[in-house]
């Protein structure tokens, strides 16, 4: 995403929220943003999108299968 | 008054059971500690003096009458305020709960009860478990007993200060990101995140539903083994929890070295660090070479980018939290303290489809861990900070910043993990290791644990508490 498509989903996910930020800290909540559309693009797992069990996210049926 | 704080659980156990040692003296001289040092460290939010004795005197009662309720009986500990105690403010450490006073225990909590142990009091946490340190809150937050300008590391920072300065000889915690590893890492202890699923979180108010675990913090990895003694066992009322299991001791392997042994180390979460403190990464290597004198063969392996499993973390954590929280950001935003209310709003930056992938990645990065490496290798060992302690007024502003913790992705894939003391810097802070294993597999993470403890020395020094306090 370029900075201004950063700003632009920043500013409509606030706006859907309903929540404000205390004054002067607007910037550096855009910054908090901005790390985490940063890692949203960092988590594309390797396998393709497929059917998985309901179940395969629970992490109690994660651990479960782990051990 | 003499002083118990060098001795451990086991060794009051053994105290006790041959009539040389009370725990009523023992809980009169830790509630004297307190008194004394909670002033200036702040590791308590309460401190349940009278519920103490109480349950001393209980404990004194037992051990005459020939009633053996386990090791934590008599056994002086504290318990993070977002704990549910009966009839104690539970106020996780929150202007929006100033008067929760819970009707029964945490699932822990109560195990302790049972268990004959002697509750001292809530630890200081930061807000909710999130946040940072801050004096916006309910109660001010706890300071590091190594120097008490420097944060004791969260969110289970009470309990690590408490540990460290000798005021109990155990502390309840809970680990998100780090939250147990991260303050026994700053504060020197031993911090233990079992298993997820191993220990109950039921009546621990929730961070992150899946992310969310519960564990000791103490000053050895026996202490550490004993209080999962207790602790550890299905518990049909928390959704998540495993098992049932059969009993295990915990304490059955820590003698048996590491010899043959096959560690890890993930060299390119290493590299990925650019906070690291050249003195913190050399006493990482000098811990490996004491792994390699006991017998163990230590070798680098390639994992998934740290921050690949850091972002898949947050990411969850984020939503799961924002979830909770979500309501009173809207009603009454004013009662949180700045950094846990931006760290939580934080979390409506997370699109639903950013959460179902990083579920998806995280079931991903939970194979390659427990299924491919350590399948090859019994633990892997990484530095669980990768600096010491901040001060206070160097903590960023930005309240996403977390300052060179290697704990995440732990939480990530559910695997044990445990934070032991590496040695001191040369600004007289502790410094840190962190050991994780298979899942379920604690016995093993003691294992190397107690190993490393018992060929070094840094169990022998403690906080110069006496120093600090008449510097006050």
């Amino acid at each position: 995403m370029t900075d201004d498509q950063q700003r632009k989903l920043f500013e409509a996910l606030v706006a859907q929220s309903g929540l404000s930020f205390e004054e002067g800290r607007e910037e550096m909540m855009f910054t908090v943003a901005k790390q985490i559309f940063e890692w949203s693009e960092n988590i594309r797992p390797a396998a393709p999108a497929q059917t998985e069990p309901a179940t395969a996210y629970d992490p109690g049926t994660i651990a479960r299968v782990a051990s | 008054m003499d002083d118990f704080t060098a001795l451990s659980i086991a060794d009051l156990g053994r105290a006790y059971r041959a009539g040389s040692l009370s725990p009523v003296t023992v809980t009169e001289t830790a509630l004297s500690r307190i008194a004394d040092a909670n002033p200036s460290i702040r590791a308590f939010n309460t401190v349940t003096a009278e519920i103490a004795m109480e349950q001393a005197n209980m404990a004194a009662d037992n051990f005459a009458a020939g009633i053996d309720l386990g090791p934590m009986q008599g056994v002086p500990y504290g318990i993070k305020d977002i704990y549910d105690t009966a009839g104690v403010l539970t106020s996780c450490q929150s202007k929006l709960r100033p008067d929760v006073v819970p009707g029964s225990n945490a699932h822990s909590v109560q195990l302790m009860q049972d268990g004959g142990a002697v509750m001292l009091g809530k630890c200081a946490t930061i807000e909710f478990a999130t946040g940072g340190p801050s004096e916006d809150t309910l109660f001010p937050p706890a300071r590091n007993p190594w120097n008490l300008d420097h944060v004791p590391g969260g969110s289970s920072s009470g309990s690590g200060a408490a540990v460290a300065a000798g005021m109990v000889r155990m502390a309840l915690g809970s680990d998100t990101g780090g939250s147990i590893r991260g303050p026994a890492a700053l504060c020197g202890t031993v911090g233990l995140k079992p298993t997820y699923g191993l220990v109950s979180r039921r009546g621990v108010f929730p961070l992150s539903y899946s992310m969310d675990h519960c564990g000791p913090l103490s000053w050895t990895v026996e202490d550490a083994a004993l209080s999962l003694n207790v602790l550890a066992g299905h518990d049909p009322l928390d959704p998540a929890s495993a098992g049932p299991f059969a009993d295990v001791d915990y304490t059955q392997e820590l003698d048996t070295g590491i010899a043959g042994l096959q560690l890890a180390f993930p060299a390119n979460w290493l590299e990925e660090q650019d906070e690291a403190d050249p003195e913190v990464m050399a006493a990482f290597e000098s811990a490996l070479d004491v792994f390699r004198d006991l017998g163990a063969t230590v070798e680098p392996i390639e994992l998934q980018s740290f921050q690949r499993y850091h972002a898949c973390g947050r990411i969850i954590v984020l939503s799961e939290c924002y979830s909770i929280h979500e309501q009173d950001l809207q009603t009454r935003p004013e009662l949180y303290g700045r950094p846990t209310r931006e760290r939580i709003m934080a979390g409506s930056f997370v699109r639903g489809a950013d959460y179902v992938t990083a579920q998806r990645l995280r079931r991903e990065l939970a194979t390659e861990v427990n299924n491919t490496v350590l399948t090859k290798y019994d633990a892997i060992l990484t530095p669980t900070f990768v600096r010491t302690a901040q001060r206070f007024d160097e903590m960023p502003s930005n309240p996403m910043k977390l300052g060179g913790m290697m704990t995440q992705p732990f939480n990530v894939t559910g695997s044990p993990a445990m934070s032991i003391c590496s040695g001191y810097h040369s600004n007289g802070l502790p410094m840190s290791l962190q050991i994780a294993g298979r899942m379920f597999d604690e016995m093993m993470v003691l294992r190397v644990g107690a190993a490393y403890e018992a060929a070094t020395a840094w169990r022998e020094r403690r906080p110069q508490m006496s120093e600090r306090l008449a510097a006050q």
